[in-house]
């Protein structure tokens, strides 16, 4: 089995409103997956059920074959499904590097009873996460900014850092809404890179963005939803 | 000579219960209205155990940290998943019940009368009576709490509590839950309380509700506020301003009836002019929001 991800007749309504409405598709695994469609079209209603922030009225949502509709947002996040909003959402007080290491996914300090009996498995794992931080960021160009305060930073830089923690956080599937807004030609050139490095490493990307010829450029398969329907769905690679 | 150090022993408390309120306050971005509580849990719990069932302060306190952790505990379950302004209310209604317990529950608590001959600490048959030695063991223990939050400060577990602060749909999102981070605060927040009061039960050998109403609450967030949150720094800058400042006004030769009532003016004036200038604090890290 390829595939990551798979939604079948999936609906959404609240209130007579109806923004998602039998929508099915599959996300094979290590692939790039771009979603488009007008304000309403109800992809963002998609990320949000895909991620448990709203519950299905009807369908499924299969990850890694095991349904996933009923379980909770912290539930489907620590099964590695893991969303970049398209404000980024950074722990503004800490440091660069300690927003990375806090995204681990797996950190024995983070239990109180660790930190006291195991205390110096703790600060190993701690020192080898936090050399892990700093690789990554050198691998994307930014080590200068690992000793600065993340609420310092400029928009385009906090975009790249919370990408970074989705990279630290070692996801499988990661939601990435508009990555490109707000970005100057430079940084999308440098996301759109990165993007390409975690599809590299094995991480498979479910992308909403209105830049469609610069995500279309990295994109495996674009599906275009119109009035909280697919309208289209398109095999890039093989197109 | 024993006057300054009787200043220096409630400077003593007074930094153990901003270090408290500055775990909550500060680090998680909990606004407590409640931290009196936590002092009065500690200080009634020692009070009683040593005064009805002779027990001494080594086992006192242990009882008391039990006691808080377990009050913490039910409180975080019941107000740990609200935020901001909702967090407040629930901490004031919290505040509001126990001073209510605490002045109702007559056979327990004795009410309004309070409790009195509570026996000071010993140490090896060594009776902590005097002004000069309580000092000494109140330092220690204010020693003690600066030591473990000089460690406790860079475990990623704090990196986890103060990210929680700045964003709990981020940490959600990173498959980690913010409620837990928030308890480990409210709860850590307590024991350091719970320290607090056995201590200023033992060393006042009398307490009553008063000492630990919603005024009190509010002068403990108000010394984080003027320190600063977020660092240790802050809270220990605001203590020292909030018990040294009365002294001062002795230089200036004022009768006692009009210094007691500067103090609180001089000290609310310093308030208005922090949020005003330095919203931060002195040497905050922090916003209070």
């Amino acid at each position: 089995m390829n595939e990551i991800l798979n939604i079948e007749n999936l609906n959404k309504s609240f209130d007579g409103v109806a923004p998602v409405k039998d929508v099915s598709f599959a996300v094979d695994k290590h692939s790039i997956v771009l979603i488009t469609g007008e304000n309403g079209a109800g992809k963002t209603t998609l990320f949000n059920l895909i991620t448990g922030l709203e519950k299905p009225t009807k369908g499924k949502i299969t990850f890694n074959g095991s349904n996933i509709e009923t379980k909770s947002a912290l539930q489907i996040s620590q099964l590695g499904i893991i969303r970049l909003y398209q404000q980024p959402r950074l722990f503004k007080n800490l440091l660069v590097w300690e927003n990375l290491v806090s995204a681990a996914h797996h950190n024995i300090g983070n239990s109180f009873v660790n930190l006291i009996f195991k205390s110096k498995t703790a600060r190993q794992e701690d020192e080898i996460l936090k050399q892990k931080a700093f690789d990554l960021l050198t691998k994307f160009g930014l080590q200068d900014l690992s000793n600065q305060t993340a609420g310092e930073l400029s928009y385009g830089q906090q975009k790249l850092i919370s990408f970074c923690m989705i990279a630290m956080n070692g996801t499988q599937l990661a939601l990435l809404d508009e990555p490109f807004a707000g970005l100057n030609p430079q940084t999308i050139e440098q996301f759109s890179s990165m993007i390409l490095q975690m599809k590299k490493e094995g991480i498979t990307l479910l992308i909403i963005e209105h830049n469609i010829n610069k995500a279309l450029a990295i994109a495996d398969s674009h599906i275009e939803m119109k009035d909280g329907k697919i309208n289209t769905i398109n095999d890039i690679a093989t197109a | 000579m024993n006057y300054i150090l009787h200043i220096l022993i409630m400077l003593e408390i007074y930094i153990l219960l901003a270090i408290s309120a500055n775990q909550k306050v500060g680090l998680s971005g909990l606004l407590s209205l409640a931290q009196a509580v936590f002092h009065g849990i500690g200080a009634y719990t020692a009070a009683i155990t040593i005064t009805k069932f002779g027990c001494s302060y080594w086992l006192a306190l242990p009882l008391a940290m039990l006691t808080c952790i377990m009050a913490a505990l039910v409180f975080s379950f019941i107000a740990g998943k609200v935020r901001d302004l909702y967090f407040s209310l629930a901490t004031l209604a919290l505040q509001i019940i126990f001073f209510s317990v605490a002045y109702n529950w007559i056979p327990v608590t004795n009410g309004s009368y309070g409790i009195s001959g509570i026996s000071n600490p010993e140490i090896f048959e060594l009776k902590i009576n005097t002004p000069g030695s309580f000092a000494l063991f109140g330092g220690a223990w204010v020693l003690v709490v600066i030591l473990f939050y000089n460690w406790f400060l860079k475990t990623p577990i704090c990196r986890l509590i103060q990210a929680t602060r700045d964003d709990q749909i981020a940490v959600l999102s990173l498959g980690k839950n913010p409620n837990h981070y928030k308890r480990i605060s409210i709860i850590l927040s307590a024991v350091i309380t719970g320290i607090a009061g056995t201590l200023y039960a033992t060393y006042t050998t009398y307490i009553d509700p008063t000492s630990f109403n919603l005024d009190e609450s509010i002068l403990i967030l108000s010394i984080v506020l003027i320190g600063g949150a977020g660092r240790i720094i802050g809270p220990v800058t605001g203590a020292v301003i909030y018990i040294l400042l009365p002294e001062l006004l002795k230089f200036m030769q004022m009768p006692d009836g009009i210094a007691a009532n500067m103090r609180m003016i001089l000290f609310g004036l310093l308030l208005v002019l922090i949020v005003r200038f330095k919203p931060k604090g002195i040497f905050g890290k922090y916003l209070i929001q």
